[in-house]
């Protein structure tokens, strides 16, 4: 019961943002048309359907490119491919995050040593480095970008859990429990995790916009996800040469469009989610 | 305070030994340089003798540690394409970033403080719902898309700026060429630079014009801009501070990129490029760099704050 | 009281905190805790009091095992327990348990309060599920709380109400002694005499041996068979409540009673009428420690050996000068 009121009054407080609502409306409509992407698509995204390079017209409402295929469809299935990376690499590396932050909070001692001096390395490394080197040692490509982007941002993560940890470790429910004989697992998920929820997830949704990006920087320099699979990051790809960039913008502006809408929508989604969790606001 | 700085310098020393370790342990996962030189025209002879110069037929830890060795006799080692010393190579790509990213930073800072401070002091107005928006905007936006747009317009179509080096092809290159070609790469990077520090400066400053010495302040009838400059800013400092610290690696980050599409001749090219032919020396030469000058405005972060903020204990 | 067994015991315990060096590398050691040996009876409440900072909170800590003793011993029915290994001592905790000043951060906010209850149970195997569940409904009634709260989320209690359920938590493992440390001091005054009374009226239904800590004498005497006097992590007096209240030998205890009348806030004030200077005054090494401040200091004081000495039946103080005059007659 008053669970529901709980979280009742979180989107309360969510709603009151206006731009946040907006922007959860449309990256609901835009995962929608990704996710969708097989059904909604006009055309395969990948086998030629049109002209060489024909500006958008009727059938193809942003063009096609330099080999005649859609650029709509490539749009929707490219957005797909961007969020499944963006996502799955968050996903990754709230996980790896969490679990070290919990395990160094908890612990302390020697653990909590080496596990924070290792979480400083990796932030105090201009991370497009590993990023690079990384690319380099893998094939590059959908998975191995999944797995780099979820390697470089769980320190952050890390350091959130584990202050919250911290914290939590000296309230008195915890210190009931110790009291209570409560094993350390118990207090560890049971009472700590849920308590830790909140903050993270904010976390979380700036770690998804910022590997959007990566991703799309990746690809864009062809270290990230390969042709013909479509991303956000390899559609721009073609604006280098300067014909495309004068001559043709349907073949790169679109697609700079979609990972800016993307982004900002999330951004605004996870700004107005710390204010909502805050309990200051209450 | 001298106590103090010497135990983070001690500090820091295992994390930068631990970086490199990462680094050489990452770089050698990557492959040996030995497999881009294997092609028809050369012999496995050469192969390895070239191995055995590197010191390349040896394990990944010994390898290491000569490395280490010769770092502390201030050698750098040797580009294995080029056969400069790292050193040098660093050296002259040094400046061209440095000069990118203090002006990018700069600039970026000079957008994001006033904003910052705009929108903090006219909070829950318009104003404020404005700035915030721009500030989402510009950290939305990816810096190569931005630069294709500037390249597009302020190139391609007007003309007014060159798109690509540090000066103009066979000249010298003046104070006033060498702005021209700097103007885009570091409106790109001032852009990211401003994205992410309009809405920590404002959240900053909305902290510190909730405390009560501020409402006192008022309340003696102090203008609101004094109140502001007087005491606000002064406090605001010390998240500034930390900002710059934190933003180098992100910078540096976004150098490296930014550099490549406006071939800016600075050390993300040679990075860049180490990185594309296994080029282990200039690789741990840059890795190296980047960690010490991430370690060292870390330890100026931290010694500008005791200074700032005489409540924290060192 | 020969045959009254000693549920809880701590022998000579110690406890030293680390302060991290602010000039030097190095770090200082603060004693919370010095030398302090006590027998808690079963079915009995040892009221502790002493002025915020005197270390009656790590005393309690140290009781029930949150945290381990620099050195000495803490004795459960006999059982050394400090030195336990965790699992063993796991098992046993439920015997003794706590109850914090703080009820707000006592509840974890995002469980429910029958969850709050039920989880522990659930782990000790006290009774089925359904058997627990029914216990769950006890026990809220036990400490007058309506059941059907039970779904509520703490946030949705009063300070008084939520203090209820920390010691409905506290009972749920039908414990041998629970250490309140500070139960009421954050309670409005007329809270406080309720959760003393269900306090009071629970010890005589169940039997349990209570440790009170507090900083106001009148809850404490209230609630308390036998009361120590606490003093810079020292034991200075202790003997029954009454002993305590009606002839106290020891200066800082006569001191700590005159400000007995007035409420708590104002009791530190009124200490620092009849005592000199302030707690934190560190006093010459070797001395009484209340060297500094107490007004019948004499050079004698200078040399002091904390050593617990008999003034009447089953009353201890450590003041020679006090035992003496009392030994004369003329108490003052």
């Amino acid at each position: 019961m008053k669970n529901k009121t709980q979280t009742g009054m979180i989107a309360r407080r969510f709603l009151k943002h206006k731009m946040a609502v907006i922007s959860l409306v449309l990256l609901t409509v835009l995962v929608f048309l990704a996710v969708l992407a097989p059904l909604i698509a006009p055309y395969s995204p990948t086998k030629p359907s049109g002209k060489f390079s024909s500006p958008p017209s009727e059938e193809h409402i942003l063009g096609t490119d330099k080999i005649g295929r859609d650029m709509f469809s490539r749009i929707l299935y490219a957005a797909q491919v961007s969020l499944e990376v963006g996502f799955l690499a968050t996903l990754i590396s709230t996980a790896v995050g969490v679990l070290l932050g919990l395990v160094s909070g908890y612990f302390g001692g020697a653990v909590d040593k080496a596990i924070m001096s290792f979480t400083d390395m990796v932030m105090s490394f201009p991370y497009i480095l590993l990023v690079l080197v990384a690319a380099a040692i893998f094939q590059p490509g959908k998975w191995s970008i999944i797995l780099i982007l979820g390697f470089v941002d769980w320190p952050g993560v890390a350091r959130l859990v584990r202050g919250n940890v911290l914290s939590l470790r000296e309230t008195n429910f915890v210190k009931s429990d110790i009291t209570s004989g409560m094993p350390k697992r118990y207090i560890l998920f049971s009472e700590i995790l849920p308590n830790t929820i909140a903050p993270v997830l904010v976390y979380a949704t700036s770690v998804f916009a910022l590997s959007i990006l990566d991703e799309a920087a990746l690809s864009y320099l062809g270290m990230g996800v390969q042709p013909p699979t479509p991303s956000l990051g390899n559609l721009l790809n073609g604006a280098e040469s300067l014909s495309v960039l004068t001559g043709k913008p349907w073949l790169w502006v679109p697609a700079g469009v979609v990972i800016i809408l993307l982004v900002m929508c999330i951004n605004f989604v996870g700004d107005a989610l710390r204010d909502a969790f805050d309990p200051r606001n209450e | 305070m001298w106590k103090y700085i010497l135990k983070k310098i001690l500090l820091a020393v295992p994390v930068l030994l631990g970086i490199t370790i990462i680094d050489y342990a990452i770089m050698s996962l990557a492959g040996s340089p030995l497999d881009m030189m294997v092609g028809p025209r050369i012999s496995e002879a050469a192969v390895a003798s070239r191995a055995a110069q590197w010191g390349l037929d040896q394990p990944v830890y010994v390898q290491y540690w000569h490395w280490l060795v010769e770092v502390f006799h201030g050698n750098l080692g040797y580009s294995y394409k080029s056969y400069q010393p790292v050193a040098d190579l660093i050296r002259s790509h040094v400046g061209p970033t440095l000069l990118l990213m203090g002006v990018s930073m700069i600039l970026g800072l000079l957008i994001a403080i006033p904003a910052g401070i705009y929108s903090a002091v006219h909070r829950y107005e318009k104003r404020d719902y404005a700035v915030v928006s721009a500030s989402f905007l510009f950290s939305s936006i990816p810096g190569f898309f931005l630069s294709l747009i500037l390249i597009y317009f302020l190139n391609v179509r007007f003309g007014l700026l060159p798109s690509s080096g540090m000066m103009t092809a066979g000249t010298g290159g003046d104070f006033a060429d060498i702005a021209r070609h700097l103007i885009m790469p570091a409106i790109v990077l001032a852009v990211g630079v401003a994205g992410g520090n309009i809405r920590y400066i404002r959240s900053a400053v909305l902290e510190i014009l909730e405390m009560d010495y501020l409402r006192t302040a008022k309340a003696k009838g102090m203008g609101r801009r004094i109140v502001i400059r007087k005491h606000a800013f002064r406090n605001a400092l010390l998240p500034i501070v930390t900002v710059i610290g934190m933003q180098i690696p992100t910078l540096f980050g976004g150098a490296v990129i930014v550099e490549q599409l406006f071939s800016w001749p600075g050390l993300g090219l040679v990075t860049m490029s180490a990185v594309m032919g296994r080029d282990y020396p200039v690789i741990m030469g840059v890795c190296l760099l980047s960690a010490v000058v991430v370690l060292v405005s870390n330890l100026l972060t931290d010694i500008l704050y005791a200074i700032v903020d005489p409540t924290i204990k060192y | 009281m020969a045959n009254e067994a000693s549920v809880l015991e701590v022998r000579h315990v110690f406890k030293d905190y680390r302060i991290a060096g602010e000039k030097t590398l190095f770090s200082q050691t603060f004693h919370a805790v010095e030398d302090i040996s006590l027998e808690i009876r079963q079915g009995e409440t040892f009221g502790v009091v002493g002025e915020s900072g005197c270390g009656k909170s790590t005393l309690a800590r140290l009781m029930v095992c949150l945290e381990k003793p620099t050195s000495g011993e803490v004795y459960f029915q006999g059982t050394r327990v400090d030195q336990m290994p965790e699992g063993q001592l796991r098992r046993l905790r439920p015997k003794f348990q706590m109850v914090f000043q703080d009820s707000g951060s006592s509840l974890n906010p995002r469980k429910r309060v029958q969850d709050i209850l039920r989880e522990p149970m659930l782990y000790h195997g006290i009774g089925k599920r359904t058997q627990i569940d029914q216990r769950v409904d006890e026990l809220l009634e036990m400490v007058g709380l309506p059941v059907e709260m039970k779904d509520r989320y703490p946030h949705a209690f009063s300070g008084g109400q939520r203090q209820r359920i920390c010691i409905a938590r506290a009972l749920s493992l039908n414990p041998e002694v629970i250490v309140l440390d500070e139960p009421v001091s954050a309670l409005d005054v007329s809270v406080q005499a309720q959760i003393l009374n269900l306090l009071r009226e629970l010890q005589k239904k169940l039997g349990l041996t209570y440790v009170f800590i507090g900083h106001g004498l009148g809850a404490v005497h209230y609630v308390s068979h036998r009361i120590a006097v606490m003093y810079l992590g020292r034991i200075v007096e202790y003997g029954t409540s009454d002993d305590i209240f009606d002839h106290p030998v020891h200066p800082y205890s006569k001191a700590l009673l005159d400000a007995a009348p007035v409420a708590d806030l104002h009791a530190r004030d009124r200490v620092r009428s009849s005592l000199k200077g302030e707690m934190d005054e560190t006093p010459p090494s070797g001395a009484c420690p209340l060297f500094n401040r107490c007004p019948n200091a004499r050079p004698a004081c200078r040399t002091f050996e904390n050593i617990m000495r008999e003034v009447s039946p089953g009353h201890f103080a450590v003041c020679d000068r006090a035992r003496e005059e009392r030994a004369c007659g003329n108490i003052s």
